[in-house]
């Protein structure tokens, strides 16, 4: 059974309910003061990153005859091209990073049901865990 | 043989979506067009004229919501499509 607490109760508690999070409780908030308010959740980063790990890249590789390669990640709808596999997944990863940038400083359009990118979250909080060092961006992506 | 592409034409056809660039420098393209639909894609000039390889301009397409590039051809040459 998940704990679940008040926010009020909860910011009392903090410290305990911390150390609780580290050893992979996941501890419900919900806001007293507003009946059905939606919920959120105190966890471990390190267990999310591993949940999250679950989320795999499946870069898909097109060369043309020219020997131009282009390389395109449906999961995140995006794209990198070039005249070599370097430059193409340097690209990508760019375009990747740029775009996760975008996606959690514009989560609440992102997530709007108009744009509807929900799917992408697990996907681009990878790319965020890298900090913008495009090197590690590449491993994620698998490029 | 499938048409072909000038990163000129590509950025054209962008512009006519309501895409523009995510910020200055930036090689992201994006925006929600006359349709309501988001859109993004990669735009990594290599000069207006440069010809857009076939398998980027495939993956092009498919980003910008046409049904293929034959769509898009016709979406540049057609003034008059809004989508």
């Amino acid at each position: 059974m998940m704990k679940m607490l008040s926010a009020s109760i909860a910011r009392d508690r903090f410290a305990e309910l911390r150390r609780e999070a580290l050893k992979g409780q996941e501890i419900l908030i919900e806001d007293s003061k507003q009946l059905n308010s939606p919920l959120i959740s105190i966890i471990s980063t390190e267990l999310l990153d591993s949940l999250t790990d679950s989320f795999v890249f499946a870069p898909k590789w097109e060369e043309d005859e020219d020997g131009s390669l282009t390389v395109s990640l449906d999961e995140i709808d995006v794209i990198g091209y070039g005249e070599t596999r370097e430059e193409a997944a340097e690209v990508l990863a760019t375009a990747a990073s740029e775009y996760t940038e975008l996606y959690f400083s514009e989560l609440s359009f992102y997530l709007s049901p108009m744009v509807n990118r929900l799917s992408h979250y697990p996907y681009l909080r990878r790319i965020a865990r890298c900090s913008g060092d495009i090197a590690k961006v590449k491993k994620v992506l698998g490029v | 043989m499938p048409p072909q592409f000038t990163f000129g034409d590509i950025e054209s056809i962008c512009r006519r979506l309501g895409l523009s660039k995510a910020q200055k420098g930036s090689m992201l393209w994006l925006g929600v067009g006359p349709d309501g639909q988001y859109r993004q894609t990669t735009m990594h000039s290599y000069g207006d004229g440069t010809t857009v390889s076939p398998s980027t301009a495939k993956k092009m397409a498919e980003q910008l919501k046409f049904k293929d590039v034959d769509d898009m051809y016709d979406f540049l040459n057609n003034r008059h499509r809004k989508s």
